[in-house]
Order: C-alpha cells, then sequence, then structure tokens
C-alpha cells in the first residue's frame, strides 16, 4: 500500500511543505488533523470489531488474550476520539467551524501529503504493523527538516504547535486575537460531570481558550500517541507495541481462532473515491448490505449531534445536553458497537467472509443551521434508523439482538419528539 | 395506628456490563467488569441470593434484616430480626447506556420486596403504573419513571459499614494481594485466565478511575409499594398489617465492589398497622 514510485517522486518534487504562517493556514491544518484523527478512530474501531472473542472454540487463555486485544484496542479508538474532540476545540477556539468530514477509506494516496496508509484492516498482523506507524515518534529530532510531505501524524502536530506559537505567541501577528473563539462552545470534561482529574473511559477533554491551554492540547494528543519519553508504557506506540509482540508469538493456529473471516476494506458498494491501488471488497449479502448502510446512517447522525454541539450558536443548554446525552452514549454504544457486532455474525455474500462495519460517508457533515429544522430532521432520521433496523432485524438469520437496538432508537426518537414537541402544559381549573 | 421498620443491610451481586460497553454486552470488554472464563453471561440482574459464579475473596451475598423498629422504639426480640429479603422477579438495573437514565440513577425494575422467616411471608410490589401492571420501563410515561431515578452522591460511609474502612485503593491493593497469592497456587487454567484478569484490572488503582471511586458512589432510591400483599403470618406477626396503604421502601446501594461485582445494600421497609 505504498506510493509507487513515480508517485514518491512526484511527492518529493514538489516544494516542502511551509510553516504556518496565518490563521487560515492554521485553521486548514487543524481541519487535516481532525480528519485524520477520525479515520485512525474508524481503524481501531474496524480492528476491534474484527476479533473473535466469543467463540467457544476459544481456550481460557485465548479468551482473555481476546479481551484485551480488543479492550485495548477499543480504548485507543476512544482515546482518537479524544483528540478528534481536542483538535474539535482547538478549530472553536481559533474562529473555525468543527471539521467532522472524513474521506473514504482507503485514502487516496497523498490525501493529507501524509506518508501513512490508511485503511480498515482486520486486526492482526498487517493492522499491527500499520497501527505501530501511526503511533511512532517521529524519527527526526526537532527541528525538522522540512518535507513535501508529512512523514507521521506527529509531524503535523508539529506543525500545528509552530504555527501556534508563532501566531499567538508573544509578539505573534495574532497575539491578541488568535483565540478569538475562545467563549464558542465547546466540549470537556466538564460536560460529563467529570473534574479535571478525573480519567473516565480513559479521556480527558480539554478546553482551548489561550495559548497555554492550546499548547498543553497539543502535547496531550502527543503524548497519549507516541509517549512523552520513548519508553512510556501508556503511549499507543508501546500498547501497539506489546500486543503485536503478543500476537507475533501467538501459534498460527490461536492467531487464526482470534480473527472473524473480516475482508480489508468493506464497502457497501463500489466507490469512486478511494485509493485504487487496495483491494476492497463490496458486501452482497441483501441483510448485510441494508444493515451495514443503516450502520453508517447512525454513525453519520452521530456526526452531526457532535458537529451541532460544537459548532452551533443558536444552541440552548438543553439542546446541547440532548445532543451530548444522545451522540456519546446511546448512538456509540447502543447502535454503532452493537451494530458492527451483529454485522460480523452476517456472511459478507462472497463465501468466505463475515461482513462488518463499512464506516462510509456518502456526504460532508456540517453544522444545521437552525436548532428547530436540525430537531425535526434528527426525529426524522431516528424515526428512519428504528423503522429500518426492525425490518432488518425480522429478515430470517439476523441474530435477535438487533431488535434490542430497534427498540432502543425507537425510545430514543421518541424521546427526541417529546423534547422538540413538548406536550402542551396542563390547564389549572379554577377551584 | 403503628410503624413497623424493618431496617436491612447486606450484599447483593450485580453482573453487569458497565459503560462504554453496551447494555447487552454479554461478557465485558471495554467497560471495567467481565464475565470470566468459566463464568456465564452477564445478564443485569441484582440478585440478594444464591449468587452465580461467586469471586473468591468476595463478600457473602444475601440481605436480612438486622432491626426492627416499632414507632420509633428498637424491639431485639422482634421475629422479623434476621428475617431474609429478597427482591423477586429479576430485578435489572435499567440505564440501557443512558437511554432511560445515566448510569448510577437508573431504575431498577421490577421492584418486588419478599420478607420470609420460617414459615412468615410477606410479598408486595412497587408497580410503575399500579393501573396497568404490565407497564415496563418503555412503555410507561416518563412521568411516572422519572420518580425511580437514584439521587446519587459520593460518600465513603456505606464503605466504612460495609467494609470496615473508607480508603478504596487500600481495598483493592489488599485483595489484589490476596489473588496473587492465589495466582501463585493455581494450575487449572481456567482459573489463572479468570485471576489473571481480575488481577490486572484491580492494578488499576487511580483513586480518580471509576473502577475505585465508584466504591464511594452512593446511589439511594425510594418505592412506594403499590401491589397486592400477600401475607403468610400463621404466628400473627403483622396480623394489623395496614394493606390499604402503600409501604415506604428507601434503600441506599453504595461500596461498589466491581471485581466482585457486589455492592452493599441497606434500606428500610416501612409496615403501617392498625
Amino acid at each position: 500500500m505504498t506510493a509507487s514510485g513515480a508517485q514518491l517522486a512526484a511527492v518529493l518534487a514538489r516544494p516542502p511543505i511551509p510553516p504556518i504562517q496565518s490563521r487560515e493556514e492554521l485553521i486548514d491544518t487543524l481541519g487535516k488533523a481532525a480528519q485524520i484523527e477520525h479515520a485512525i478512530m474508524c481503524q481501531y474501531l474496524f480492528a476491534a470489531m474484527s476479533v473473535e472473542r466469543t467463540s467457544p472454540a476459544l481456550g481460557p487463555e485465548e479468551t482473555e488474550l481476546a479481551r484485551t486485544f480488543t479492550l485495548q484496542t477499543l480504548a485507543i479508538a476512544r482515546q482518537e476520539m479524544e483528540h478528534l474532540g481536542i483538535v474539535t476545540n482547538l478549530l472553536i477556539a481559533v474562529g473555525a467551524p468543527p471539521n467532522f468530514d472524513r474521506p473514504s477509506l482507503p485514502l487516496q494516496p497523498d490525501y493529507y501529503a501524509l506518508d501513512l496508509p490508511l485503511a480498515l484492516l482486520p486486526f492482526g498482523a498487517d493492522f499491527l504493523a500499520l497501527a505501530e506507524r501511526l503511533e511512532a515518534p517521529d524519527p527526526e529530532p526537532p527541528p525538522h527538516q522540512a518535507l513535501p510531505y508529512f512523514r507521521s501524524v506527529a509531524a503535523i502536530y508539529d506543525r500545528l504547535r509552530d504555527g501556534i506559537e508563532r501566531l499567538g505567541g508573544p509578539g505573534g501577528p495574532l497575539e491578541a486575537t488568535l483565540f478569538l473563539g475562545a467563549k464558542d462552545p465547546q466540549v470537556s470534561n466538564a460536560d460529563f460531570g467529570t473534574t479535571p482529574t478525573q480519567v473516565w473511559y480513559s479521556l480527558t477533554l480539554l478546553p482551548v481558550t489561550d495559548l497555554p491551554s492550546a499548547l498543553a492540547a497539543i502535547r496531550l494528543i502527543r503524548v497519549q500517541g507516541e509517549g512523552a519519553t520513548a519508553t512510556d508504557p501508556d503511549s499507543h506506540y508501546a500498547i501497539v507495541g506489546r500486543m503485536k509482540a503478543t500476537w507475533e508469538a501467538l501459534s498460527p493456529a490461536s492467531r487464526h481462532a482470534l480473527q472473524k473471516p473480516v475482508a480489508a476494506n468493506p464497502m457497501t458498494r463500489e466507490r469512486g473515491d478511494v485509493d485504487p491501488r487496495v483491494p476492497c471488497s463490496v458486501l452482497r449479502d441483501p441483510r448485510a448490505v441494508a444493515l451495514a448502510r443503516l450502520a453508517n446512517r447512525a454513525y453519520e447522525l452521530l456526526l452531526l449531534l457532535l458537529a451541532r454541539l460544537y459548532g452551533a450558536n443558536d444552541a440552548t443548554a438543553a439542546d446541547r445536553d440532548m445532543y451530548r446525552k444522545y451522540a456519546f452514549f446511546p448512538l456509540m454504544t447502543i447502535v454503532v458497537r452493537p451494530v458492527g457486532e451483529i454485522l460480523t455474525e452476517l456472511p459478507a455474500g462472497d463465501g468466505a467472509h463475515c461482513a462488518i462495519c463499512t464506516f462510509e460517508l456518502d456526504g460532508p457533515i456540517r453544522t444545521y443551521p437552525d436548532r428547530v429544522a436540525f430537531g425535526i430532521q434528527l426525529g426524522e432520521r431516528l424515526a428512519h434508523l428504528a423503522t429500518g433496523f426492525a425490518e432488518v432485524a425480522a429478515m430470517p438469520g439476523v441474530p435477535a439482538r438487533l431488535a434490542f437496538v430497534a427498540k432502543n432508537v425507537a425510545y430514543v426518537r421518541d424521546r427526541v419528539l417529546a423534547y422538540i414537541n413538548p406536550p402542551p402544559p396542563a390547564l389549572e381549573v379554577a377551584p | 395506628m403503628s410503624i413497623v421498620v424493618c431496617s436491612f443491610t447486606g450484599w447483593v451481586q450485580v453482573r453487569l456490563a458497565t459503560n462504554p460497553d453496551p447494555t447487552d454486552e454479554p461478557r465485558g470488554v471495554s467497560g471495567y467488569t467481565f464475565a470470566l472464563p468459566g463464568e456465564p453471561d452477564l445478564d443485569r440482574l441484582l440478585r440478594t441470593s444464591d449468587p452465580v459464579a461467586p469471586r473468591t475473596h468476595a463478600p457473602p451475598i444475601g440481605v436480612f434484616v438486622r432491626r426492627v423498629a416499632v414507632d420509633g422504639v428498637a424491639v431485639p426480640a422482634h421475629p422479623l430480626v434476621g428475617a431474609r429479603l429478597d427482591l423477586l422477579g429479576r430485578p435489572c438495573f435499567e440505564s440501557v447506556n443512558e437511554v432511560m437514565m445515566e448510569q448510577g440513577e437508573e431504575p431498577l425494575e421490577p421492584f418486588d420486596v419478599q420478607l420470609t422467616q420460617g414459615a412468615f411471608r410477606f410479598q408486595r410490589r412497587a408497580f410503575l403504573d399500579p393501573t396497568q401492571p404490565d407497564a415496563t420501563v418503555y412503555t410507561v410515561p416518563r412521568a411516572l419513571l422519572e420518580p425511580r431515578r437514584a439521587q446519587v452522591s459520593f460518600s465513603t460511609t456505606i464503605m466504612q459499614e460495609a467494609t470496615g474502612g473508607s480508603d478504596a485503593v487500600a481495598y483493592r491493593r489488599a485483595k489484589l494481594a490476596l489473588l496473587e497469592a492465589d495466582l501463585a497456587g493455581a494450575t487449572d487454567p481456567v482459573t489463572r485466565a479468570g485471576l489473571g484478569r481480575r488481577i490486572s484490572e484491580l492494578k488499576i488503582d487511580d483513586p480518580n478511575d471509576h473502577r475505585t471511586a465508584s466504591m464511594s458512589f452512593v446511589e439511594a432510591r425510594h418505592y412506594d409499594l403499590n401491589g397486592p400483599t400477600t401475607l403468610v403470618d400463621p404466628a400473627g406477626w403483622l396480623a394489623t398489617l395496614d394493606t390499604f396503604q402503600t409501604f415506604a421502601c428507601d434503600v441506599v446501594m453504595g461500596s461498589w465492589d466491581a471485581d466482585a461485582m457486589s455492592a452493599y445494600y441497606t434500606g428500610t421497609l416501612a409496615l403501617p398497622t392498625h
């Protein structure tokens, strides 16, 4: 999946990526960082869903190993969500809208001028090798050689840090105005009822209001990814390294037992917006296709809620509470993940693989501008999801668990409808 | 009219998946509770007796009446002292990943109390909607569900009463030492795998982590028992029970031991008599 010699030569012939010199360049790079964090999160979620952890064929040690692989991969995915949240706080703070867009995977070569292949790979040697590259410390100590591409994700954050310091630091051209959006809606630990020192669900959502908090936010992302030191045991890089070493020490039979038969880069239809050189697979089983499309719609709705949560200045406190309440728990935990797991119990339709979440987005994620219009469409989308899940649940061979998903989506729909169309107050009857 | 107040305490078992695992996650992955190798799937049920796959070094499961007072005056010799309290009907915590309510505040449903002591038996349920006994958390109007919301707070009082200490980190470290000793002598692969998971979880002893902090998380719930009363009372201990009234039952749950998936359960049941 590495770039061909000709493509590489073309990239190397370009001028080096220049330092950030303006707010718009900063916003462009923050947007790029948001999309990359988002894509990496999908990679980890996909890999976690592909681990076989409930087969009766697994022995006790393999069962615990499967749980460890899954929980560590999901924990990293959550921290990638956290990184996306922190980058979004940075975007808001410098006066930009949130960016929850993401290009399709496998990523087209050179999409981000990033020398890393982003793709949906099942848990195993290829995935772990890719993850190790993604989380690797930048090989070159600062000051960095200016290159025409980003050698690592860390290099993007180095450019961001330098740019923020240059623009907003003492004597910088935007010293007084860089954080002009600091009072606009952000999401931090306080939104989850936790104090800044409480680390629940492995998340630390730092608000950004000024230069020190912006630099602290970028440092947190780098430390969680590559580690504060080369031997930091809690970094993603170290965790992935341990999983990789464990995986490599397993027998071929154990490795096989721990993998669901998931194909890399699945899709619900042929797509023209992905890397054409990377093998992809299209789901064929009609139940799997229908369910994967619904899963993508639920994922899209989750992002639309986040876009309103971060980017809507007309949202009331109650609106924001509702967006947060439904995005972070029900949609992530009781819809996207269970449906992803249910999909792996359905055939892909090619006679060899099982289905899985495809994480496709068919359009840009934008902040809906009007709270009432969004509320109405939120209700409509939840109604479509509830109906759709119930219809697929009624198909033969679909795990009964999907009916529980449908029931809960219907309940959330009713709650949202009650929120946007509250019942009229009871008339007071004169004594 | 007199009020007989039964005060009960004991440990309950709740084998439930915890956020951010889906509510119906059977084994536990991304939360901090797990069904270990050899144990049945998680089921979210609150058990007041007959624990499923009880773990080593876990508190004994069982809730009993420890004290009876009549009109505020303790009656140490009251025949209901020592009675066993059970919750019938497979009570289940219904947060559903916060679809219903936030974790910790969610309703426990059904709430159907039984007291037994020898041939004596009392049973009465708190229906969400006594006019619709089949109503569930999904079908009942929110106005009737909201009273089931727990009042939550942080306090070490319950933990102190339950465990004799108020230091959650010390509690977990003490158990960690016991399990590490067990692991050193264990040869069965299933036992070793389970102990390994428990040990790796107990090693997470950051007081700010919810594995530890939840030991001082206290949930208080109030119920009005409003269903039909069953009373088998051959000795006439509650012969003048006023079954036309609702009975108040106040329950506090705390000292959540995530390793044992058990919590301390204490409360009062007020029984009005003529």
